[in-house]
């Protein structure tokens, strides 16, 4: 077993990206995105499919342009890149947007256990019934800070990865137009307001390096970010609970140029 | 008596800074920029409390170059701050008398009513009792127009305003020509109907919802009895006062087409 951290995982939102590091110098990689889910814009499962299969395809094109007669990124220390983002949710009420982030990667990593931990920016529309109609209930902002274990696998110039994180959940939410009004109309309210405690959160994760050229590397992951806050809406009248399933497929293609 | 004409010009729930940085609304306040007359808010100013940092905010940088030419109606959302004070404060004078939030004047040949739906306005209501006064008063107006914020009738997601059912039978019997609300985001027209939504070409309110000024728009859900037009859209509805008759046209914001457009004539 190795010591120390290994791999760390930042995904920020687009107006807060900053750079860490928590990797040893054998570290693996480190993700910077924003991951933004929102009714208006999710994408169905065919789309979905859709994004996922030409992200796979860039991908392989990459790996026959770069793929054979090259060296490895052994000698990587700092790398850096970007990232596609493809996102589903599982909850009907909360959707997601596909996005770019940054990406970097610490070294270029080797077989064996070891630290891991992310940061996470998730936006969501929700929907809920009020008053017997479907309306959007406001936005919701979930920030999850998780640290967890992770093993490494190289093989060639692939790093085949798994890891767990899990960690505290800060939660807040602004309330839409649309559901003051809902409130309003159908259930009297004139003033109403949002509480949103904060929670706690999980995300498996797996992927695979694969090192393209001496200084090229490109990566491929597929993680679950899990996460159940309780949103709850005062009214004058009473309280209104909403369990949020806030749960996130993510299937990430990046690719990062060494640096140092 | 000699032609007058006057622009009427407006729309309600407008600065939401949270509905894509409140781009909306500036838009539609750009197309203010471009049409001279008088400027109605049909309500819902500023969201999401109607406080003064979202009047200073999310309302001012997008409508608050018209404020000298403003006649605005409160909304929902002002009253989520309590009296809806910043919106009084925010428009002084041209908003009526403080902690009322109704009133009247005369723009060209025409007597306009702005009224507060927010507050009591059944029978009987300080509302209701100074309508009736108002009306009795400008009786020989030929031509009379009110806005306020709750529409009586709307195909929209929002519940029918039958809190103003009795200002609207009262409207109506007073043969009042057009109404204007908002509420529900988006544009809808109604073809001239009686306090019950019967048809009454001769002699019926013609209402239009423009709650079309910036906030996020609303779906329809079905068709109301009497609606004529729907339109999912952002922009201002602009009201051409004649002694006699009148025009109105949907303006987009942005694109500045014409979606909605007609003419039609005082009872």
């Amino acid at each position: 077993m190795k010591p120390g951290p290994k791999r760390c995982s930042i995904e920020a939102p687009p107006s807060a990206i900053e750079i860490g590091d928590g990797s040893a110098p054998d570290g693996q990689g480190c993700r910077f995105d924003r991951t933004d889910t929102r009714q208006s814009r999710r994408p169905d499962t065919r789309q979905f499919g859709e994004l996922a299969a030409r992200g796979l395809f860039a991908l392989a094109i990459l790996l026959l342009l770069f793929g054979s007669g090259v060296h490895a990124q052994s000698d990587n220390r700092i790398a850096l890149g970007a990232n596609v983002s493809l996102r589903d949710t599982a909850d009907a009420g909360v959707r997601g947007r596909d996005g770019v982030g940054l990406l970097c990667r610490f070294g270029s990593g080797d077989t064996g256990w070891g630290w891991d931990w992310g940061l996470n920016w998730v936006s969501a529309d929700i929907t809920r019934h009020i008053g017997g109609s479907l309306v959007q209930l406001g936005e919701m902002h979930l920030r999850p800070v998780m640290v967890g274990y992770g093993y490494d696998y190289r093989r060639g110039r692939q790093l085949y990865f798994a890891s767990v994180v899990a960690g505290y959940a800060f939660v807040s939410m602004s309330l839409a137009p649309a559901a003051v009004d809902a409130y309003h109309d159908r259930l009297g309210a004139r003033s109403v307001s949002v509480k949103t405690p904060n929670t706690l959160a999980v995300r498996p994760e797996i992927g695979v390096w694969h090192d393209l050229a001496e200084k090229i590397g490109v990566n491929v992951s597929a993680s679950y970010l899990m996460a159940r806050p309780l949103v709850t809406v005062r009214t004058a009248t009473g309280e209104d609970d909403h369990h949020i399933r806030a749960d996130m497929f993510q299937i990430k293609v990046g690719i990062v140029y060494s640096i140092f | 008596m000699p032609l007058q004409t006057a622009v009427l010009v407006g729309a309600g729930d407008v600065g939401n800074c949270d509905n894509d940085s409140g781009r909306h609304a500036q838009e539609t306040g750009r197309l203010l920029d471009k049409i001279d007359g008088t400027v109605f808010v049909a309500g819902d100013a500023a969201y999401l409390h109607g406080n003064a940092a979202e009047f200073a905010g999310c309302f001012d940088p997008a409508w608050g170059r018209h404020k000298a030419r403003m006649r605005p109606s409160p909304g929902n959302h002002e009253y989520v701050t309590p009296g809806a004070t910043a919106y009084f404060d925010y428009f002084g004078g041209n908003a009526g008398a403080a902690g009322l939030g109704f009133y009247s004047y005369n723009l060209g040949a025409w007597h306009v009513v702005s009224l507060n739906s927010s507050a009591p306005a059944a029978a009987g209501s300080e509302q209701y009792v100074w309508l009736q006064g108002d009306l009795a008063i400008n009786r020989d107006a030929r031509c009379t127009l009110a806005y306020f914020h709750f529409p009586r009738f709307t195909s929209g997601t929002t519940r029918d305003g039958l809190a103003m059912i009795d200002i609207w039978r009262l409207l109506y019997n007073s043969g009042v020509d057009v109404v204007v609300s908002a509420h529900h985001h988006g544009y809808e027209r109604f073809d001239p109907q009686d306090a019950d939504g019967l048809p009454n070409p001769a002699s019926g309110v013609r209402e239009f919802v423009a709650g079309s000024g910036g906030a996020p728009l609303y779906p329809f859900m079905g068709i109301a009895p009497n609606s004529a037009q729907r339109i999912s859209a952002y922009g201002v509805l602009k009201l051409t006062l004649r002694n006699d008759d009148y025009d109105w046209e949907f303006i987009e914001a942005g694109t500045e087409a014409l979606l909605d457009r007609g003419t039609a004539v005082c009872h």
